[in-house]
Protein backbone atom coordinates (compact mmCIF):
# COMPACT_ATOMS: atom_id res chain seq x y z
CA UNK A 1 0.00 0.00 0.00
CA UNK A 2 1.29 3.32 -1.17
CA UNK A 3 2.27 5.06 2.12
CA UNK A 4 0.48 8.47 1.68
CA UNK A 5 -2.78 6.67 0.24
CA UNK A 6 -3.84 5.67 3.71
CA UNK A 7 -7.14 6.92 4.28
CA UNK A 8 -6.99 7.56 7.80
CA UNK A 9 -4.49 9.45 7.57
CA UNK A 10 -5.47 13.45 7.58
CA UNK A 11 -4.62 15.75 4.71
CA UNK A 12 -2.23 17.99 7.01
CA UNK A 13 0.56 14.93 8.04
CA UNK A 14 -0.02 13.23 3.88
CA UNK A 15 1.48 16.62 2.82
CA UNK A 16 4.55 16.65 5.79
CA UNK A 17 5.25 12.92 4.74
CA UNK A 18 5.20 14.62 1.00
CA UNK A 19 7.38 17.07 2.15
CA UNK A 20 9.83 15.02 3.96
CA UNK A 21 9.96 12.41 1.62
CA UNK A 22 11.04 14.68 -0.80
CA UNK A 23 13.62 16.59 1.07
CA UNK A 24 15.37 13.41 1.60
CA UNK A 25 14.90 11.86 -1.86
CA UNK A 26 13.33 9.08 -0.75
CA UNK A 27 10.93 7.37 -3.14
CA UNK A 28 7.65 5.81 -2.00
CA UNK A 29 8.17 2.47 -3.30
CA UNK A 30 11.51 2.01 -1.36
CA UNK A 31 9.76 2.62 1.92
CA UNK A 32 6.42 0.11 1.34
CA UNK A 33 8.51 -3.17 1.90
CA UNK A 34 10.43 -1.72 4.91
CA UNK A 35 9.28 -3.66 8.01
CA UNK A 36 9.64 -0.47 10.21
CA UNK A 37 7.86 1.91 8.06
CA UNK A 38 5.24 -1.07 7.22
CA UNK A 39 4.09 -0.57 11.02
CA UNK A 40 3.22 3.05 10.74
CA UNK A 41 1.75 2.43 7.23
CA UNK A 42 -0.82 0.26 8.40
CA UNK A 43 -1.60 1.89 11.73
CA UNK A 44 -5.27 2.38 12.16
CA UNK A 45 -6.08 5.53 14.08
CA UNK A 46 -6.67 4.85 18.43
CA UNK A 47 -10.25 4.20 19.72
CA UNK A 48 -10.49 7.89 20.69
CA UNK A 49 -10.74 9.97 17.52
CA UNK A 50 -9.75 13.20 19.51
CA UNK A 51 -6.82 11.92 20.90
CA UNK A 52 -3.82 12.63 18.68
CA UNK A 53 -1.32 11.43 21.85
CA UNK A 54 -1.59 8.22 23.17
CA UNK A 55 0.48 7.81 26.46
CA UNK A 56 0.33 5.76 29.57
CA UNK A 57 -1.43 7.89 32.75
CA UNK A 58 0.73 7.99 35.77
CA UNK A 59 -1.17 7.39 38.70
CA UNK A 60 -0.10 10.18 41.34
CA UNK A 61 0.28 9.79 45.02
CA UNK A 62 -2.82 11.30 46.97
CA UNK A 63 -1.06 12.47 49.95
CA UNK A 64 1.75 14.37 47.45
CA UNK A 65 1.31 18.19 46.26
CA UNK A 66 2.62 19.34 42.86
CA UNK A 67 3.67 22.65 43.89
CA UNK A 68 4.35 25.39 41.23
CA UNK A 69 5.36 29.51 41.36
CA UNK A 70 4.81 31.06 37.84
CA UNK A 71 4.99 35.11 37.42
CA UNK A 72 1.67 36.65 36.21
CA UNK A 73 2.23 35.67 32.78
CA UNK A 74 2.92 32.17 33.47
CA UNK A 75 6.59 31.50 33.41
CA UNK A 76 7.57 28.62 36.09
CA UNK A 77 10.07 30.32 38.11
CA UNK A 78 10.00 27.06 40.91
CA UNK A 79 8.57 23.78 40.69
CA UNK A 80 8.80 21.27 43.81
CA UNK A 81 10.42 17.62 43.79
CA UNK A 82 7.18 16.18 43.13
CA UNK A 83 6.36 18.46 40.13
CA UNK A 84 9.90 17.32 38.48
CA UNK A 85 9.07 13.74 39.38
CA UNK A 86 6.00 13.53 38.21
CA UNK A 87 6.47 15.26 34.75
CA UNK A 88 9.82 14.15 34.08
CA UNK A 89 11.92 16.99 33.37
CA UNK A 90 14.85 18.51 35.08
CA UNK A 91 14.63 22.27 37.17
CA UNK A 92 17.00 23.45 34.07
CA UNK A 93 14.70 22.09 30.98
CA UNK A 94 11.67 24.00 32.97
CA UNK A 95 12.84 27.25 34.72
CA UNK A 96 11.95 30.08 33.34
CA UNK A 97 9.77 28.38 30.62
CA UNK A 98 6.19 28.67 29.91
CA UNK A 99 4.12 27.01 31.93
CA UNK A 100 2.11 25.01 28.71
CA UNK A 101 5.36 23.32 28.24
CA UNK A 102 3.30 20.03 30.25
CA UNK A 103 0.04 21.29 28.22
CA UNK A 104 -1.46 18.14 26.93
CA UNK A 105 -2.68 18.07 23.57
CA UNK A 106 -5.87 16.06 24.89
CA UNK A 107 -7.17 19.63 26.88
CA UNK A 108 -9.40 22.34 25.48
CA UNK A 109 -8.53 25.52 25.07
CA UNK A 110 -11.80 27.08 26.23
CA UNK A 111 -10.52 25.45 29.78
CA UNK A 112 -7.29 27.72 29.74
CA UNK A 113 -8.99 30.94 28.74
CA UNK A 114 -11.36 30.41 31.89
CA UNK A 115 -8.75 29.61 34.25
CA UNK A 116 -6.65 32.62 33.26
CA UNK A 117 -9.23 34.71 32.97
CA UNK A 118 -9.81 33.80 36.79
CA UNK A 119 -6.06 34.35 37.83
CA UNK A 120 -5.63 37.65 36.00
CA UNK A 121 -9.21 38.38 38.76
CA UNK A 122 -6.74 37.10 41.50
CA UNK A 123 -9.24 34.53 41.72
CA UNK A 124 -8.65 30.73 42.57
CA UNK A 125 -10.01 27.93 39.85
CA UNK A 126 -10.50 24.31 40.58
CA UNK A 127 -9.92 22.91 37.44
CA UNK A 128 -9.35 19.27 36.08
CA UNK A 129 -6.58 19.09 33.82
CA UNK A 130 -4.48 16.54 31.67
CA UNK A 131 -1.10 17.49 31.97
CA UNK A 132 1.91 15.93 29.50
CA UNK A 133 4.93 14.69 30.60
CA UNK A 134 7.89 14.65 29.11
CA UNK A 135 8.13 11.59 27.17
CA UNK A 136 4.79 11.60 26.30
CA UNK A 137 2.69 10.33 29.43
CA UNK A 138 -0.17 11.61 31.30
CA UNK A 139 -1.36 12.50 34.24
CA UNK A 140 -4.82 13.91 35.70
CA UNK A 141 -4.63 16.58 38.69
CA UNK A 142 -7.10 19.19 40.62
CA UNK A 143 -5.56 22.50 40.94
CA UNK A 144 -5.83 24.85 43.35
CA UNK A 145 -4.44 28.49 42.63
CA UNK A 146 -3.57 31.56 45.43
CA UNK A 147 -2.37 34.70 43.87
CA UNK A 148 0.77 37.25 45.25
CA UNK A 149 0.86 40.73 44.82
CA UNK A 150 3.01 43.42 45.12
CA UNK A 151 2.50 46.93 47.42
CA UNK A 152 1.01 48.37 44.60
CA UNK A 153 -1.49 45.35 44.34
CA UNK A 154 -0.41 44.11 41.26
CA UNK A 155 0.08 40.33 40.80
CA UNK A 156 3.48 39.35 40.73
CA UNK A 157 2.93 35.40 41.09
CA UNK A 158 0.88 32.64 41.26
CA UNK A 159 1.25 29.45 43.55
CA UNK A 160 -0.61 26.40 42.21
CA UNK A 161 -1.16 23.43 44.33
CA UNK A 162 -2.27 19.98 41.94
CA UNK A 163 -3.51 16.97 44.06
CA UNK A 164 -4.49 13.74 42.10
CA UNK A 165 -8.12 14.09 40.03
CA UNK A 166 -10.34 10.89 41.18
CA UNK A 167 -10.92 8.68 39.11
CA UNK A 168 -14.67 9.36 38.57
CA UNK A 169 -14.20 12.62 38.02
CA UNK A 170 -11.94 12.06 35.47
CA UNK A 171 -13.90 9.85 33.82
CA UNK A 172 -16.99 12.58 33.66
CA UNK A 173 -15.00 15.48 32.54
CA UNK A 174 -13.13 13.67 29.96
CA UNK A 175 -16.29 12.95 27.60
CA UNK A 176 -16.92 16.89 27.98
CA UNK A 177 -13.13 17.49 27.05
CA UNK A 178 -13.58 15.51 24.20
CA UNK A 179 -16.78 17.38 23.07
CA UNK A 180 -15.16 20.89 23.45
CA UNK A 181 -11.55 19.48 21.90
CA UNK A 182 -13.54 18.89 19.06
CA UNK A 183 -16.17 22.00 18.84
CA UNK A 184 -12.76 23.92 18.75
CA UNK A 185 -10.52 21.83 15.71
CA UNK A 186 -13.52 22.12 13.40
CA UNK A 187 -15.00 25.40 14.60
CA UNK A 188 -13.68 27.69 17.39
CA UNK A 189 -12.66 28.54 20.71
CA UNK A 190 -15.31 30.50 20.73
CA UNK A 191 -17.73 28.31 20.18
CA UNK A 192 -16.90 25.45 22.44
CA UNK A 193 -17.25 28.14 25.18
CA UNK A 194 -20.56 29.23 23.95
CA UNK A 195 -21.57 24.90 24.13
CA UNK A 196 -19.86 25.24 27.06
CA UNK A 197 -22.00 27.72 28.80
CA UNK A 198 -24.97 26.48 27.19
CA UNK A 199 -24.05 22.76 29.42
CA UNK A 200 -24.10 25.08 32.48
CA UNK A 201 -27.13 26.75 31.71
CA UNK A 202 -28.83 23.56 31.22
CA UNK A 203 -27.71 22.32 34.64
CA UNK A 204 -28.59 25.49 36.21
CA UNK A 205 -24.82 25.67 37.51
CA UNK A 206 -21.87 28.01 37.53
CA UNK A 207 -18.49 26.51 36.81
CA UNK A 208 -17.37 25.91 40.41
CA UNK A 209 -20.78 24.01 40.72
CA UNK A 210 -20.40 21.71 37.93
CA UNK A 211 -16.85 20.99 39.26
CA UNK A 212 -17.91 20.36 42.66
CA UNK A 213 -20.45 18.36 41.11
CA UNK A 214 -18.66 16.28 39.53
CA UNK A 215 -16.00 15.74 41.79
CA UNK A 216 -18.58 14.89 44.37
CA UNK A 217 -17.78 17.24 47.38
CA UNK A 218 -19.09 20.61 48.38
CA UNK A 219 -17.08 23.94 49.31
CA UNK A 220 -15.60 22.84 52.54
CA UNK A 221 -13.90 20.00 51.50
CA UNK A 222 -12.45 21.18 48.57
CA UNK A 223 -10.31 23.66 50.50
CA UNK A 224 -9.26 20.65 52.80
CA UNK A 225 -8.65 18.85 50.11
CA UNK A 226 -5.44 20.45 49.45
CA UNK A 227 -4.54 21.14 53.19
CA UNK A 228 -2.67 17.82 54.04
CA UNK A 229 -1.20 17.04 57.35
CA UNK A 230 1.78 15.48 56.32
CA UNK A 231 2.20 18.03 53.43
CA UNK A 232 3.43 21.36 54.95
CA UNK A 233 3.90 22.93 51.59
CA UNK A 234 0.06 23.07 50.98
CA UNK A 235 -0.26 25.76 53.79
CA UNK A 236 0.15 28.57 52.45
CA UNK A 237 2.40 31.45 54.61
CA UNK A 238 2.97 34.74 54.73
CA UNK A 239 5.67 36.02 56.15
CA UNK A 240 8.27 38.16 54.88
CA UNK A 241 10.65 35.96 53.21
CA UNK A 242 12.38 37.99 50.42
CA UNK A 243 13.87 40.30 52.90
CA UNK A 244 15.38 37.35 54.98
CA UNK A 245 16.20 34.89 51.87
CA UNK A 246 19.93 36.75 52.10
CA UNK A 247 19.96 36.77 56.04
CA UNK A 248 18.82 35.23 59.38
CA UNK B 1 56.79 28.48 41.85
CA UNK B 2 55.78 27.37 38.29
CA UNK B 3 51.73 26.88 37.84
CA UNK B 4 51.09 23.46 37.35
CA UNK B 5 48.08 22.72 34.92
CA UNK B 6 45.39 23.44 37.74
CA UNK B 7 42.81 20.71 37.20
CA UNK B 8 40.33 20.19 40.22
CA UNK B 9 40.50 16.92 41.68
CA UNK B 10 37.59 14.94 43.14
CA UNK B 11 39.48 14.40 46.21
CA UNK B 12 38.08 15.82 49.58
CA UNK B 13 40.22 17.37 52.18
CA UNK B 14 37.87 17.73 55.82
CA UNK B 15 38.11 20.06 58.06
CA UNK B 16 37.37 18.98 61.64
CA UNK B 17 35.18 20.21 64.24
CA UNK B 18 37.58 22.07 66.08
CA UNK B 19 39.39 23.66 62.99
CA UNK B 20 38.38 26.81 61.32
CA UNK B 21 40.06 28.84 58.63
CA UNK B 22 39.84 32.96 60.01
CA UNK B 23 40.18 35.74 57.52
CA UNK B 24 39.94 39.25 58.40
CA UNK B 25 39.17 41.79 55.73
CA UNK B 26 39.32 45.92 55.91
CA UNK B 27 36.43 47.79 55.08
CA UNK B 28 37.80 47.92 51.40
CA UNK B 29 37.47 44.15 51.60
CA UNK B 30 40.84 43.89 51.48
CA UNK B 31 42.45 40.75 53.15
CA UNK B 32 44.81 41.71 55.94
CA UNK B 33 44.86 38.64 57.95
CA UNK B 34 45.03 34.72 58.04
CA UNK B 35 45.24 32.21 60.50
CA UNK B 36 48.24 29.58 60.12
CA UNK B 37 45.91 26.56 60.28
CA UNK B 38 44.97 28.72 56.75
CA UNK B 39 48.59 27.56 55.38
CA UNK B 40 48.53 24.08 56.84
CA UNK B 41 44.70 23.29 55.72
CA UNK B 42 44.75 24.78 51.90
CA UNK B 43 48.72 24.68 51.29
CA UNK B 44 48.67 27.97 50.29
CA UNK B 45 51.34 30.79 51.29
CA UNK B 46 50.17 33.49 53.04
CA UNK B 47 51.82 35.92 50.77
CA UNK B 48 50.20 34.30 48.25
CA UNK B 49 46.46 35.74 49.68
CA UNK B 50 47.29 38.81 51.94
CA UNK B 51 46.31 42.11 50.50
CA UNK B 52 44.07 39.86 47.76
CA UNK B 53 40.65 38.06 48.10
CA UNK B 54 39.69 34.62 48.36
CA UNK B 55 37.87 34.68 44.75
CA UNK B 56 41.03 32.43 43.37
CA UNK B 57 40.07 29.85 45.22
CA UNK B 58 36.23 29.16 44.14
CA UNK B 59 35.00 25.56 43.46
CA UNK B 60 33.21 25.71 40.14
CA UNK B 61 30.64 23.19 41.56
CA UNK B 62 29.50 26.64 43.24
CA UNK B 63 26.97 28.63 41.38
CA UNK B 64 26.86 32.37 41.33
CA UNK B 65 24.18 32.73 42.29
CA UNK B 66 24.98 31.29 46.01
CA UNK B 67 28.67 33.63 45.86
CA UNK B 68 26.68 36.52 45.25
CA UNK B 69 24.44 35.73 48.51
CA UNK B 70 27.67 35.71 49.71
CA UNK B 71 28.90 38.91 49.00
CA UNK B 72 25.41 40.85 48.68
CA UNK B 73 25.06 39.79 53.02
CA UNK B 74 28.93 40.96 53.48
CA UNK B 75 27.43 44.40 51.75
CA UNK B 76 24.67 44.45 53.75
CA UNK B 77 27.00 43.40 56.83
CA UNK B 78 24.59 40.95 57.63
CA UNK B 79 25.74 37.12 58.95
CA UNK B 80 25.30 34.16 56.58
CA UNK B 81 25.81 30.83 57.47
CA UNK B 82 25.76 28.61 54.25
CA UNK B 83 28.29 26.02 53.52
CA UNK B 84 30.35 26.19 50.47
CA UNK B 85 33.10 24.32 48.74
CA UNK B 86 36.18 25.77 48.16
CA UNK B 87 39.58 24.34 46.10
CA UNK B 88 43.04 24.34 48.13
CA UNK B 89 46.09 24.82 46.45
CA UNK B 90 46.57 21.16 44.98
CA UNK B 91 43.09 21.37 43.22
CA UNK B 92 41.77 19.14 46.00
CA UNK B 93 38.03 20.34 47.84
CA UNK B 94 36.68 21.27 50.88
CA UNK B 95 33.14 22.20 52.66
CA UNK B 96 33.07 24.60 54.85
CA UNK B 97 30.01 26.13 56.78
CA UNK B 98 30.88 30.27 56.81
CA UNK B 99 30.17 32.46 59.27
CA UNK B 100 30.96 36.65 59.17
CA UNK B 101 31.41 38.86 62.12
CA UNK B 102 31.74 42.60 61.51
CA UNK B 103 33.23 45.34 63.58
CA UNK B 104 31.22 48.74 63.06
CA UNK B 105 31.89 52.38 64.33
CA UNK B 106 28.87 54.07 66.23
CA UNK B 107 27.67 55.89 62.64
CA UNK B 108 27.15 52.08 61.63
CA UNK B 109 30.22 52.02 59.40
CA UNK B 110 32.11 49.01 58.76
CA UNK B 111 35.51 49.12 59.88
CA UNK B 112 36.65 45.47 59.34
CA UNK B 113 35.16 41.56 59.15
CA UNK B 114 36.19 38.25 60.22
CA UNK B 115 35.25 35.72 57.62
CA UNK B 116 35.19 32.04 59.52
CA UNK B 117 34.86 28.66 57.60
CA UNK B 118 33.57 25.96 60.26
CA UNK B 119 33.26 22.49 60.19
CA UNK B 120 30.11 21.89 58.17
CA UNK B 121 27.34 19.12 59.25
CA UNK B 122 28.43 16.13 56.65
CA UNK B 123 24.31 15.31 56.70
CA UNK B 124 23.33 18.45 55.16
CA UNK B 125 26.23 18.03 51.94
CA UNK B 126 24.38 15.89 50.22
CA UNK B 127 21.18 17.71 49.40
CA UNK B 128 22.63 20.76 49.21
CA UNK B 129 25.07 19.26 46.26
CA UNK B 130 21.72 18.28 44.91
CA UNK B 131 20.31 22.08 44.99
CA UNK B 132 23.54 23.26 44.04
CA UNK B 133 24.22 21.21 40.89
CA UNK B 134 20.08 21.83 39.57
CA UNK B 135 21.50 25.89 40.45
CA UNK B 136 24.25 25.57 38.58
CA UNK B 137 22.28 23.93 35.42
CA UNK B 138 19.36 26.29 35.30
CA UNK B 139 22.18 28.74 35.25
CA UNK B 140 23.88 27.36 32.58
CA UNK B 141 20.84 26.58 30.40
CA UNK B 142 18.79 29.84 31.76
CA UNK B 143 20.28 32.49 33.26
CA UNK B 144 21.51 33.71 37.55
CA UNK B 145 17.88 35.14 37.22
CA UNK B 146 16.17 32.11 36.55
CA UNK B 147 18.38 30.36 39.58
CA UNK B 148 17.57 33.17 41.99
CA UNK B 149 13.66 32.42 41.30
CA UNK B 150 14.19 29.41 41.49
CA UNK B 151 16.29 29.10 44.80
CA UNK B 152 13.75 32.17 46.12
CA UNK B 153 10.91 29.61 45.42
CA UNK B 154 12.71 27.13 47.17
CA UNK B 155 13.16 28.89 50.26
CA UNK B 156 10.05 30.33 50.24
CA UNK B 157 8.00 26.85 49.89
CA UNK B 158 10.02 25.93 53.15
CA UNK B 159 9.61 29.28 54.81
CA UNK B 160 13.50 29.76 55.62
CA UNK B 161 16.38 31.89 54.48
CA UNK B 162 19.50 29.76 53.21
CA UNK B 163 20.75 29.77 56.83
CA UNK B 164 18.27 28.73 58.01
CA UNK B 165 17.39 26.22 55.42
CA UNK B 166 21.37 25.22 55.93
CA UNK B 167 20.70 24.64 59.81
CA UNK B 168 17.58 22.94 59.27
CA UNK B 169 19.74 20.48 57.04
CA UNK B 170 22.88 20.31 59.35
CA UNK B 171 20.38 19.42 62.72
CA UNK B 172 24.26 19.01 64.62
CA UNK B 173 24.52 20.65 67.83
CA UNK B 174 27.18 22.57 67.27
CA UNK B 175 26.07 24.28 64.55
CA UNK B 176 22.77 25.36 66.79
CA UNK B 177 25.28 26.45 69.25
CA UNK B 178 27.37 28.44 67.07
CA UNK B 179 24.84 30.48 65.06
CA UNK B 180 23.02 31.17 68.29
CA UNK B 181 26.73 32.59 70.12
CA UNK B 182 26.80 34.31 66.89
CA UNK B 183 23.15 35.73 67.27
CA UNK B 184 23.96 36.83 70.84
CA UNK B 185 26.73 38.47 69.52
CA UNK B 186 24.85 40.31 66.64
CA UNK B 187 22.30 41.75 69.47
CA UNK B 188 25.09 43.44 71.44
CA UNK B 189 25.36 47.27 70.83
CA UNK B 190 27.36 48.40 67.49
CA UNK B 191 31.00 48.48 67.90
CA UNK B 192 31.39 46.26 70.23
CA UNK B 193 30.24 42.89 68.76
CA UNK B 194 33.53 42.43 66.99
CA UNK B 195 35.44 43.00 69.78
CA UNK B 196 33.45 40.74 72.37
CA UNK B 197 33.49 37.49 69.68
CA UNK B 198 37.12 38.40 68.90
CA UNK B 199 38.19 37.80 72.54
CA UNK B 200 36.13 34.68 73.17
CA UNK B 201 38.05 32.99 69.95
Amino acid sequence: MHPIDNEHLPTDVKQRIEEILAKHKITTDSIVNNPITNNFIDAKPSQSTTSSFVGKEIKLDPSKTIMSKTDKKGIIEYANEYFMETSGYEEYELMGQPHNIIRHPDMPKVIFKELWTRLNKGENIHALVKNLTKNGNYYWVLTSFETKYNEDGEIISHYARRKAAPGNAVYQVEKLYKTLLAIEKTQSVAVSERYFVGLLEEKGMNYDEFILDILGIDQNSIASYFINENDKTSTPKRRGVFGRLFSN
Amino acid sequence: MEDLNFIPSDREVRLEPNQSLIFKFSNEYKLEYVNDFFTDFTGYEIHDVIGEGVEGMKHSDIPKLISSMLYESVENKKNINIILKNTTKDGRFYWFLTDFQYEIDEENKLLSFKYYRRFPSKSAIPTLEKLYKKLLDIENHASIEVAEKYLYGFLEEKNMSFSEYTAFLSKGEDFKSMVQKVETSQNLPAGKAGKKSWFRK
